[in-house]
Formats: C-alpha cells, sequence, structure tokens
C-alpha cells in the first residue's frame, strides 16, 4: 500500500499488525502530555501542595520501578514512561490534601504488585494506577475519603458552602474554605436537607464542566481531560467507543433509572433528569476513568466488542455503587477493577471468527 | 430474625458478602481447580447445585435438631448431611448423564470437603435465616464462589502468558491474585448488608 492512500478504512484489531515506527515509549509518553492540562489545572486549583502530591506519586512510581528492575537484573524500562503514567494517574485520583506518604504507598503497590509482580508491562491485570488507589482507599480511609475537602477561594461551591453553613466569621477572606466533593455531598445529602432548593446546593454543570468545584486533584475538570481524551482518539490510542459507551451508560442510568440518593420532601425540588445525568458524569473521576483508565491497552478486553462490553459494565456498576450503595461516594475506580478482573473471561467469549472458517 | 428479603440474600451472597472473597471459605478448592477454565465452570455449578440444596436440607435438619434439643450435634450433622448429598448426587449423575459424570468426576469427592459449604450452613444458623432466606443463601454463596473460580481461572489462564518473577510462580501469584480480587470486591461493600 503506497504513502498517502486512505487507511482510515483499517481498523486496528487483533494481531497479527503491520509495524510502526511508534513504539509503547512514544505512546505512554503522549498520554502524559494528554494528562498534563488536567494536572497543571489540579495545581492552579488547589495550590503547590497539590503539585507536590502529583510530583511525589510519579517519583515513587519511576523509584519503585527502577529498585524492582535492578533488584530483578533486569534491564531498567523507567524510560518507557509507564511508570510515570502510573505516578501520573495516582496522583491524579488523589485528593489535594493527602498526607506525601500517601501517594508514595499507593505509586508502590501500585507498581510492584499491581504491574511488577505479574511480570511487568503487558502482564498486569489490574490497572496499576487504580490497585495503587484502592489500596490506599483500604489503608488510609480517613486521608482518602474525606468528609470536607480543600477548594480554593472563589468557587462556586465554597460560595454556596458559606451561605449555608456560616462558615466562621468572614470566611469570603480565609484562602482555603472547607466543602465537600460533589458526589460525597451527594451521598449524605447533608446539604439539600439543610435547604430548600435541592438543585441550588450543587455546583451548576458549567461548574462541573469547566472543574471549579473540590474533588481530586486532577479529576475535577472534565473539558482538559476531555481535550486530552479526544487527542489520544485522535493519534488512535484508544478506542472511541470506550468512553462513549462509558459516559452515555452512566447518563442514561442516572437520569432515567430512579434510584437518587438525594432527600426529597415538600420544600425540596429535586433535580430534573438532564441535571443529574450530566452531574454523574462530570462530578467524580468518570471522565478521567472513561478516558484514560478503562481504555488502558493491557488490563481491557482486546475486541472492540469487549471493550464495549466492558465499558458497559464498568458504567453499570459505577452507577450501582454511586447511586445503590452506602459504602462509597465514587465507583470508578472499584467498577474498572472489578471489570478488569472479568477482562479475561470477556475475551474468551468474545473471541473474533477464525477468518475463513464457519460460525458454529 | 433477620427481614432481608431472600432475594437481597441472594444477590448479597454473590457480590458483597461473598463467601471466598469476603469469608476466604473455601479456599483448597478454589486454588487447586482454577488452572483451566472449563473444569471451573463445572465445578463452579455443581457446588452451586450441591451448597443450595443442602442448605436448604440442612435448615431442616437444625430444626429438627433444636426441637429434639440435639444441638450439640449440629455439626457433625450438617457434615453428614453434605456427604451424604453429594454422594447422592454423584450416583444420580453416573446414572443421568456419564458423561458429565466423567467430566465432573474428580470434582464431586472434592466437593464434600469444600468449607464454603459447610461454612454456609453455619451463617445460616448464626445469621438466624428462615427457609426462603437459606435458599436464597445458599445458592447465593454457591453462585458467589463459581463466580469467584470462574474469575480466577480465566486470569490464571491468561497469565500463563505472562514472565510472572520465579518466586511468585504458581500457588503465591495465586494468592496475590485473590488478595487483590478480594480488595476490589470491596468495592460492593455497603450496598447490600447482610452481616
Amino acid at each position: 500500500m503506497s504513502q498517502g492512500e486512505d487507511l482510515s478504512r483499517l481498523s486496528v484489531a487483533t494481531s497479527p499488525h503491520i509495524r510502526e515506527e511508534e513504539d509503547i515509549s512514544a505512546i505512554m509518553w503522549w498520554v502524559v502530555a494528554a494528562l498534563t492540562p488536567a494536572a497543571l489545572f489540579g495545581v492552579w486549583n488547589f495550590g503547590w501542595y497539590a503539585a507536590a502530591v502529583v510530583v511525589v506519586a510519579v517519583v515513587s512510581a519511576a523509584v519503585a520501578e527502577a529498585l524492582w528492575q535492578r533488584i530483578c537484573g533486569t534491564a531498567v524500562m523507567i524510560s518507557d514512561g509507564s511508570a510515570v503514567v502510573t505516578g501520573l494517574l495516582v496522583g491524579l485520583v488523589l485528593p489535594p490534601s493527602v498526607p506525601l506518604y500517601v501517594p508514595m504507598v499507593a505509586s508502590g503497590v501500585g507498581v510492584l504488585i499491581g504491574k511488577q509482580l505479574f511480570g511487568g508491562l503487558g502482564c498486569n491485570i489490574w490497572n496499576p494506577a487504580l490497585v495503587g488507589r484502592a489500596f490506599v482507599q483500604i489503608a488510609y480511609p480517613q486521608h482518602v475519603t474525606l468528609s470536607v475537602w480543600p477548594v480554593l477561594r472563589g468557587s462556586s461551591l465554597s460560595r454556596v458552602l458559606q451561605d449555608v453553613r456560616h462558615a466562621g466569621d468572614g470566611s469570603a477572606a480565609h484562602e482555603v474554605v472547607l466543602g465537600a466533593t460533589p458526589l460525597a455531598e451527594q451521598a449524605v445529602g447533608s446539604l439539600a436537607a439543610t435547604d430548600g432548593v435541592a438543585e441550588a446546593m450543587y455546583p451548576s454543570v458549567w461548574a462541573l464542566f469547566l472543574g471549579n468545584i473540590p474533588g481530586s486533584i486532577g479529576e475535577t475538570s472534565a473539558l482538559l481531560l476531555l481535550i486530552g481524551g479526544l487527542f489520544l482518539i485522535w493519534k488512535g490510542y484508544i478506542n472511541w467507543k470506550v468512553p462513549a459507551v462509558f459516559l452515555g451508560t452512566l447518563f442514561l442510568f442516572a437520569a432515567f433509572v430512579p434510584t437518587w440518593k438525594i432527600p426529597t420532601g415538600e420544600d425540596i425540588v429535586a433535580p430534573s433528569w438532564w441535571f443529574f445525568g450530566m452531574y454523574q458524569i462530570f462530578a467524580g473521576g468518570a471522565v478521567i476513568g472513561a478516558f484514560f483508565m478503562a481504555t488502558d491497552m493491557v488490563t481491557t478486553p482486546i475486541t472492540s466488542s469487549g471493550q464495549v462490553i466492558f465499558a458497559l459494565g464498568c458504567a453499570l456498576i459505577t452507577a450501582l455503587i454511586r447511586l445503590v450503595g452506602h459504602g462509597f461516594p465514587e465507583g470508578v475506580a472499584y467498577s474498572i477493577l472489578l471489570m478488569n478482573t472479568a477482562t479475561p473471561v470477556i475475551d474468551r467469549y468474545t473471541r473474533p471468527r477464525t477468518y475463513g472458517t464457519v460460525k458454529k | 430474625m433477620s427481614e432481608t428479603s431472600a432475594l437481597v440474600i441472594l444477590i448479597a451472597a454473590i457480590f458483597t458478602n461473598n463467601i471466598l472473597l469476603a469469608n476466604f471459605l473455601g479456599m483448597c478448592s478454589f486454588l487447586a481447580c482454577s488452572r483451566q477454565l472449563d473444569t471451573a465452570v463445572g465445578l463452579g455449578i455443581a457446588v452451586t447445585f450441591v451448597t443450595g440444596f443442602t442448605t436448604a436440607l440442612n435448615f431442616l435438619v437444625q430444626r429438627v435438631l433444636v426441637t429434639l434439643d440435639l444441638e450439640h450435634l449440629t455439626y457433625i450433622a450438617f457434615i453428614a448431611v453434605i456427604a451424604a448429598f453429594v454422594q447422592f448426587v454423584e450416583m444420580l449423575v453416573e446414572r443421568i448423564s456419564p458423561k458429565l459424570y466423567y467430566s465432573l468426576g474428580i470434582f464431586l469427592p472434592l466437593i464434600t470437603v469444600n468449607c464454603a459449604i459447610l461454612g454456609t450452613a453455619l451463617f445460616m444458623v448464626i445469621r438466624r435465616y428462615n427457609f426462603v432466606q437459606s435458599v436464597g443463601f445458599g445458592f447465593g454463596a454457591g453462585a458467589g464462589w463459581a463466580l469467584a473460580i470462574i474469575l480466577m481461572a480465566a486470569l490464571r489462564q491468561k497469565m500463563g502468558y505472562s514472565n510472572v518473577p520465579r518466586p511468585f510462580q504458581g500457588v503465591a501469584i495465586a494468592m496475590i491474585v485473590t488478595g487483590v480480587m478480594a480488595m476490589v470486591f470491596m468495592g460492593f461493600a455497603g450496598m447490600v448488608n447482610i452481616q
């Protein structure tokens, strides 16, 4: 096939492949680049301490990988960027106020138990960053799942919170006020119960989209994550169907399945289906999960149909954990880990027909 | 007496209170028979069947023992019921479907000593389930065990292609995988609560 011919109709599927110059490390560094805007926004939103959390996470992941590979006597492969991606994702899904040993432990567990014990890059079963995140969720719940989160002064939610909670004298002058992340807020339902209108108590969809809200460092700005994710789709690294199915199913479930945990009463106006659906997509880690974690090449199914099943399962489990369960306010990380567990089974039952044979 | 409906108990026993991943019962056959997906599926179905029916039978046996004031015989009675039922199933399967019998043959006796089944019966007593709840719990616990071993078998088959470091090969990595699976299943925690 000569240069310049239309290649867009060639879809990449299972092996064998035509070789290209672009290797693993190039893909990994492009993923880092795609995550950078969201990371920088997190630092701008939450301050320099958030930068320290991210840097510690990245450095710990790289050091853990290098130490392990040195001990095992294999080649040190930090330059392939996979440990950096893991560390960056760990940093971005942690709250900005964690003590610095939390990202250290999360990255270490993610890289060592999540990846290296299985034989390194390409052999792991679960997304390493999420293994680390789930581990610290259990090990340090007091730091990772907060009832109050630091937010930057001037964000829309912090103003609402100040109005409702009368947070101290002249609190507008405080540099940092405490506010709950939108999903924790919904899980508790405390805010809506204290005031009349439920919808006014939540940040607007626009604020959620831009990311001017409390939350984990890198998951607040849907806009910047979307830009990074669309870039990866354009580069052909991730299957557009995965985030589309993930976020679409989540929207439909939230909008039309009546499981809302919002307290209703005579003086409380329930949010509209449109608002609540958009709210579930843009609050919490759904966008970063759908674009950057559910699309991991190693831990998700191989075929396109398998990936769609994977995304569907992720969305349904996320919705169940968020809207039905009372254990955790956020379910994206666990849903992706659970579907990672089911990936070999999905692969087994979505095997493409061997070319030239007849379907049984 | 717990008021939870049998359906909720069934679902909770599969996901939130998975007998293997939350209570760590039935580990031996889980680790020993999870190398091949096909045998795992067969064993999983057999365990679900046996757990469901023996829990129901044991419920009746326990009621009889309580009325006779012989509760100290609960354990031995449960074990006898499970062993007898497995023997019965074995003969039944051999008579009806010899093909299934030969594919399951080795695993049927193993089910007798699967502690998940005895554990399910004992949980049923501790949690004071009524008959319908016990049936739901029995089939749920069996299905949860089946789900865990099927996922595990597929993971281990996939891991056949990965170069696990030599000290961690075999049972070691299987234990680590089980641990991470248990951690991951904690995501369901709190969704439905049975103690």
